[in-house]
């Protein structure tokens, strides 16, 4: 275990472990984080998870951690780390099992007063059309080309299919579709899986949301956004759902071999991986990419039908009914990317395990709308507690390969959080709050109870404190749908 | 090692985000088995009682921990098709599984498990026991 001692302090907000702490470690691990923060991710294993995760070859500066961490398996949650493209290594337990879970903020000119009368309703409207909860099936059933063609084209098929806008994929990481998929290289179950569950929620911490905008903090960002103070807007968190679970176990289990043939060294069997440029790195970075895509599409998907119920909801009420996309990011994802390394351009595979790109202005990849202001960065807060939109800086594209937190980061074990609460306390606490909750299973809510999670606004401190993201607006979460 | 002779063969380890399991069998194949039903344990499934069919499994792998890997793995493909394993008869000959599964339909289910890690894992055997620490990602 990594004790406080282990731990050099650069500033307030930044810690390191050097590479002397463990044999194996080929870089070392950069914490950021306040000193509370740190305290926190020493009651668990994330740090020695990073230190593990630092002994991979061919990283470059260091494992950078985010203010979020908490335990994962292999990599911690709240990971980054950015291997050499050349000399590197690709690790899919390092990217996770739901492969580009992420998360969409759309927003609206309703003030929320308007929309109150009508809040149930939209809850209930939306938990009916947004299929949510274990196991369930989506919303279309796709011919094997369609699958195909998902996994490839990721939202660009869903724009051609009448689910999209083009403004929904311009406001899309990537435009919605990331190059290089080949679903020649899934294996047949996990197309069997991704064929019955597009447009599907999931269940655990995936939810939609809506939120109020209660406070702007950068008025020009949040102008390019369409953040209104006191308007509501919504959040979607889903992922690649059965089929990326399937893409991960399925490579995980394959590198196991590969590791020896490679003669690469790990502590821990979950963090194996292939050289980037190998034929077996190339032929995961390709499902990875097909399973990414398919997520892209799969909140599009949602989106689609949340939009729908929205606009019906609200079109009895007023004429500015729409709901329009802010931004769509991946935190559980590897990026093949170009960052100044040691005043050199360089390409790096970036893993984010549970951590959120952060591009700052001016950089390549981000909506032309926001090339001035940065990249949004959306960071949900547990639930019943506050969201902050942000935008990435500069900083972050040194400091942290262009990466963020991507929530408020678990304190608490699900069974430990569900002997401290119960579903239906939860539930009353949070209609007290006057936020209206609909859930697939109202024990399964306890595990997702606000006591669970760190204070999202200390985690908020540690990314402006480290200077990863600007402050654009805080959301306020008024009604909950989860599985 | 600890003494799970008397109970289910399995207990919750605390886990900050996702769920970790050990569990100990007297011998391999009780070891899966507990395995197996500590983790529809976890995911809290309640099942129509009548068994629907049985389902024969064969599977190979170049070491134990990958062979308990996959068959839980196979458990949790299954369950997504709403279907539980009740009863289990496994042979484990080497790196070599065989066995009938009688399955029964899936009423409800309260957690989704997303996958079976490898994280950290290794079956240990000593004292004529068998027993290992499991991480799922939920």
């Amino acid at each position: 275990m990594v004790d406080l001692r282990d731990l050099r302090k650069i500033t307030d907000f930044e810690w390191e472990i050097g590479r002397g702490f463990m044999q194996g470690m080929h870089v070392p691990v950069r914490i950021l984080g306040t000193q509370e923060i740190i305290r926190e991710s020493l009651k668990d294993n994330s740090l020695q998870q990073a230190a593990n995760t630092a002994c991979l070859p061919g990283l470059h500066q260091y494992v950078c951690v985010m203010p979020d961490v908490h335990q994962g398996y292999g990599f911690p949650i709240g990971g980054v780390a950015a291997s050499d493209y050349h000399n590197g290594v690709i690790s899919p337990g390092g990217i996770g099992y739901d492969i580009n879970c992420g998360i969409r903020l759309l927003a609206s000119e309703i003030p929320l007063k308007t929309a109150k009368p009508v809040m149930q309703e939209l809850v209930n409207l939306l938990f009916q059309n947004c299929p949510v909860g274990v196991g369930k099936q989506g919303v279309v059933g796709l011919s094997s080309r369609d699958f195909s063609q998902i996994c490839t084209q990721g939202s660009r098929w869903a724009l051609k299919s009448g689910y999209a806008s083009p403004a929904d994929l311009e406001a899309t990481e990537d435009g919605g579709c990331i190059q290089g998929a080949d679903p020649d290289a899934l294996s047949r179950r996990a197309v069997e899986r991704g064929t019955v569950q597009l447009g599907s929620l999931g269940s655990g911490n995936h939810f939609i949301e809506i939120d109020v905008v209660d406070e702007i903090f950068d008025q020009q960002a949040a102008q390019k956004m369409g953040l209104n103070q006191g308007c509501i807007c919504m959040q979607i968190h889903s992922g690649s759902r059965g089929f990326g679970h399937q893409v991960c176990s399925d490579y995980v289990k394959d590198f196991q071999t590969v590791v020896h043939k490679y003669q690469i060294q790990i502590p821990d069997r979950e963090l194996v991986c292939a050289p980037v440029g190998s034929p077996e790195g190339q032929r995961y970075l390709a499902a990875m990419r097909c399973a990414a895509n398919y997520a892209f599409c799969n909140r599009q998907m949602l989106a689609h039908q949340a939009r729908q119920v929205f606009e019906q909801v609200f079109e009895k009420i007023t004429h500015k009914n729409h709901l329009w996309l802010v931004y769509d990011l991946a935190h559980n994802i590897g990026k093949i990317e170009d960052h100044i390394i040691d005043g050199r351009q360089t390409r790096v595979c970036v893993h984010r395990k549970g951590a959120t790109r952060a591009f700052g202005p001016g950089s390549a990849d981000i909506p032309l709308k926001y090339a001035r202001v940065g990249q949004p960065v959306l960071i949900p807060g547990s639930m019943g507690t506050a969201s902050w939109v942000m935008v990435g800086t500069e900083t972050a594209m040194c400091k942290s390969f262009g990466s963020c937190s991507h929530g408020a980061g678990r304190l608490l074990s699900r069974s430990a959080a569900r002997k401290m609460a119960r579903g239906e306390d939860l539930l009353v606490d949070l209609r007290e709050q006057g936020i209206t909750v609909k859930a697939g299973s109202i024990a399964g809510l306890a595990e997702e109870a606000p006591m669970a999670y760190k204070d999202v606004d200390l985690v908020i401190e540690s990314v402006v404190g480290a200077r990863l993201a600007k402050k654009v607006a805080r959301l306020r979460p008024v009604a909950v749908i989860k599985g | 090692m600890e003494d799970f002779s008397d109970s289910c063969g399995f207990k919750e380890i605390a886990h900050t985000a996702d769920l970790s399991l050990l569990v100990s069998g007297s011998t391999l194949e009780e070891l899966f088995v507990h395995a197996a039903r500590g983790m529809y344990y976890e995911m809290g499934i309640t099942a129509n009682e009548n068994p629907e069919k049985a389902i024969s499994l064969a599977l190979q792998e170049q070491d134990q921990e990958s062979l308990l890997v996959s068959f839980l793995s196979e458990l949790l493909y299954l369950a997504e098709k709403r279907l539980i394993a009740r009863d289990f008869h496994l042979e484990i000959d080497g790196l070599r599984l065989t066995g009938s599964l009688f399955m029964i339909p899936v009423l409800k289910m309260q957690t989704e498990i997303k996958a079976v890690t490898y994280n950290n894992l290794r079956i240990r055997h000593y004292d004529r026991k068998y027993q290992t620490q499991l991480v799922f990602d939920i």
